[in-house]
């Protein structure tokens, strides 16, 4: 099934940076848009449209290195922040509207006794995502 | 994707960039995107959550003051409520914002009708969680472990303490579980719908519903009108809907829907369950008084003098004197000589002392006149007495078979439920104090953020204090007569907010508009806007004059509504007129505070 957009989920963890090099050679190979979005989690307590400059500039920050990243590969993403009460939510909802072809998620290598456990926003986005999903882990450094 | 080709700003030619080429990249300059997630069904489960955990405590104190007519006076208040639900309807798919009356009151009229209507809403919500967590430990001490909770102090003292702890889990952002609230709001729908079913079956006797009624008399008028305005505390949680439009798929569709789905089932609830509540424990009349016997004659009796009268008098209390009606019914005086005799019925009724054969004082008195002179009486239902804190879990207790259970069951959901709304009234009181912060409506300091918990915790400290403040001397008729004061005038401006609308902005989109409306056929000019030709829905407007003129009884004839009202809508307006004055902003203008945020440029 042909690629034509992809959605990447970024947020600012360590596997962010692999997570786009992965997604924007998948783009670069399918010549695929890439739409890198960060979500904010508003708290209940808040309303859902409330501006936290400190989220802002966290969120343009991670987004502006995820960028940079995609534009080494002579890409030109479009980026955005999302609110929403949860990330799995914002991030299908997002693909859905976006027609995205592919959602790329990041995941950080947590080695720990026992099998691994996907968190709450991959869980859901493998649950209901339209689309194809890839989850992007990070290396374990020895 | 067109929002997002306009949102970047990004001529097409520079799409595609060939190697050698510049990038040129505006990172877009807007608002973030808002991810809704709320349906009818989320919508409903909410409005439902709230609402139906109000008869958990407006049953009781309804009843008190209602007697037989409390099925009647939800009906009533219900045709007030019907009005409101739909004004709140029209104004949030036409306006869909946080806020509700304070969004509707932006728009109709300015930002100090704006600030006033929020601010009455912050009393409500502050009133709401003060009232469901006392409901909330008034059901959790029909548990034999928490049974020391029918001690007033203890029960207060247990409402404040976890007040508290909601207060600083609030504070540190607990993660409510929206599966786990519908789950309960489910469990509690399916509860109440039993209840009704089987109460149908097993209880409901359309005979007695009627036949202890008798108008003047039971109820008399004056408390028959109190009770319909305290009825109103049945309705609280009207507005959660409202208030969780900007979270709503499609609000001009989901929105009406959810609040006729709400409206529909919580009418049947409270019909059906006061009506069952009324027909197991139907009204009946009770006299108490003391006995006295002359210390010097032994023989004469002293008889409905209270303890305070008799001081100084050469008398000591008859114990063990045998009290009784001519019908039959008898007791027999405690250690002070003081006694109770109830269910009685209505009618002329005689009442004897002494030896059964040869009685020594009787007295006769008729109930159903106004006043009963001759003892000390009054009618009552257990609804609104022995299980005032817990009604629901007193209809449960008279199930004949596994009625312990149920009522274990009921008491447990019920105890849950309210603490869910009342957490639910602390983020209601988080959201709005940081929405009225950005609309500086109120000094920075309250909405204000927390750098880690990202939660308005100043407000939540403060208001939720208030609320403490306010139980501490408080009971479920104080608690119910304090809401009352706050949702009606809320209701109010929301009505008036509606009809101002339709006056400035006719052409106002409405998905969802009232109807049966009045076109005022002559030319009326309030201030630049004339009336002429312009429509007014007439369910706002008899909306509107109900609950202000219901409000107006609650603010001429009930105390304590007035006495932590009055206060605190003086305080908020003076709070409001210095905060702007000092800011040299106008009080009636809008001044939102946006976030700034930069635009990049990148080469």
């Amino acid at each position: 099934m042909p690629v034509k957009s992809i959605l990447i989920a970024v947020n600012d963890t360590p596997v962010t940076e692999e997570l786009v090099r992965v997604s924007c050679k998948i783009a670069k190979l399918e010549k695929a848009n890439v739409y890198i979005v960060y979500v904010f989690e508003v708290p209940r307590a808040l309303p859902l449209d409330a501006e936290i400059s400190e989220e802002f500039e966290k969120g343009d920050l991670v987004l502006e290195k995820a960028a940079a990243v995609a534009e080494e590969f002579g890409l030109e993403p479009e980026t955005d922040i999302i609110q929403a009460r949860a990330a799995g939510t914002g991030i299908v909802d997002e693909a859905r509207d976006l027609g995205a072809d592919l959602i790329a998620v990041g995941m950080n290598a947590k080695p720990k006794l026992g099998d691994y456990i996907f968190g709450s926003t991959v869980n859901y986005v493998l649950d209901r995502a339209p689309c194809q999903v890839i989850v992007v882990r990070n290396a374990i450094k020895n | 994707m067109p929002d997002k080709q306009a949102g970047t700003g990004k001529p097409e030619e520079l799409r595609t960039s060939l190697p050698g080429d510049k990038i040129f990249r505006r990172r877009r300059h807007r608002m973030p995107s808002l991810k809704k997630a709320l349906g009818v069904a989320g919508l409903f489960s909410i409005g439902y959550g709230n609402l139906g955990s109000s008869i958990y405590y407006a049953l009781g104190v309804t009843a008190l003051y209602a007697l037989g007519t409390t099925p009647l006076v939800f009906i009533l208040a219900g045709i007030l409520f019907i009005a409101t639900a739909y004004t709140y309807a029209e104004g949030t798919a036409a306006i869909p914002e946080a806020g509700g009356s304070s969004s509707f009151a932006r728009r109709g009229f300015n930002e100090f009708v704006s600030f006033f209507a929020a601010w009455a809403l912050l009393l409500d919500y502050i009133v709401t969680i003060a009232i469901s967590i006392y409901t909330a430990v008034g059901y959790l001490a029909y548990f034999k472990l928490f049974a020391f909770l029918h001690i007033h102090i203890f029960h207060v003292g247990f409402s404040a303490g976890l007040l508290l702890l909601l207060m600083i889990l609030n504070i540190r952002g607990v993660q409510e579980s929206s599966k786990v609230n519908v789950l309960f709001a489910v469990f509690d729908l399916i509860t109440q719908g039993a209840l009704v079913v089987v109460g149908c079956i097993i209880f409901l006797n359309i005979k007695t519903l009627i036949t202890q009624i008798h108008w003047g008399v039971v109820p008399q008028w004056k408390p028959f009108i109190f009770s319909l305005s305290i009825a109103t505390v049945a309705f609280t949680g009207i507005e959660s809907i409202s208030n969780m439009a900007e979270e709503a798929k499609t609000p001009e569709k989901s929105i009406p829907k959810a609040i006729g789905l709400c409206v529909a089932v919580v009418m049947i609830m409270y019909i059906g369950i006061s009506s069952i509540a009324l027909s197991v424990m139907p009204v009946h009349y009770q006299v108490e008084g003391y006995v006295y016997q002359d210390k010097t004659y032994p023989s004469a009796y002293i008889y409905l003098k209270a303890p305070s009268e008799i001081a100084g008098r050469n008398a000591v209390p008859a114990a063990g004197f045998n009290v009784w009606l001519e019908e039959g019914k008898s007791v027999v005086t405690d250690e002070n000589g003081h006694f109770l005799i109830n269910k009685i019925g209505y009618g002329k009724h005689t009442i004897k002392v002494g030896d059964k054969a040869n009685p020594v004082e009787v007295i006769s008195f008729d109930n159903t006149k106004k006043n009963v002179p001759e003892v000390k009486g009054e009618w009552y239902t257990e609804v609104g007495t022995t299980w005032i804190n817990d009604p629901v879990a007193g209809i449960a207790h008279y199930i004949p078979k596994g009625g312990n259970i149920v009522a274990f069951w009921i008491a447990l959901l019920a105890f849950v439920i309210l603490v869910i709304g009342t957490n639910a009234g602390i983020m209601g009181i988080s959201r709005l104090s940081f929405s009225m912060g950005t609309y500086n409506q109120i000094p920075p300091i309250l909405g204000k953020v927390h750098k880690v918990y990202r939660t308005p915790y100043v407000a939540i400290t403060i208001f939720t204090i208030i609320a403490i403040l306010i139980i501490l001397p408080a009971d479920i008729t104080k608690l119910a007569d304090a809401y009352s004061f706050g949702a009606l005038l809320s209701y109010t401006i929301a009505h008036i907010s509606v009809i101002a609308l339709r006056i400035r902005e006719p052409e106002l989109k409405r998905p969802f508009k009232l109807k049966g409306c009045i076109r005022i056929p002559f030319d009326w000019k309030i201030g630049k806007y004339n009336l002429k030709d312009k429509e007014i829905p007439l369910s706002a407007l008899i909306g509107g004059i109900g609950t202000f003129t219901v409000w107006v009884i609650v603010a001429t004839t009930h105390h304590y509504g007035p006495l932590i009202g009055v206060p605190f809508i003086t305080f908020g307006i003076i709070m409001y007129v210095l905060y702007r004055k000092m800011r040299g902003l106008s009080l009636t203008e809008t001044v939102h505070t946006k976030v700034k945020r930069p635009v990049h440029h990148i080469q």
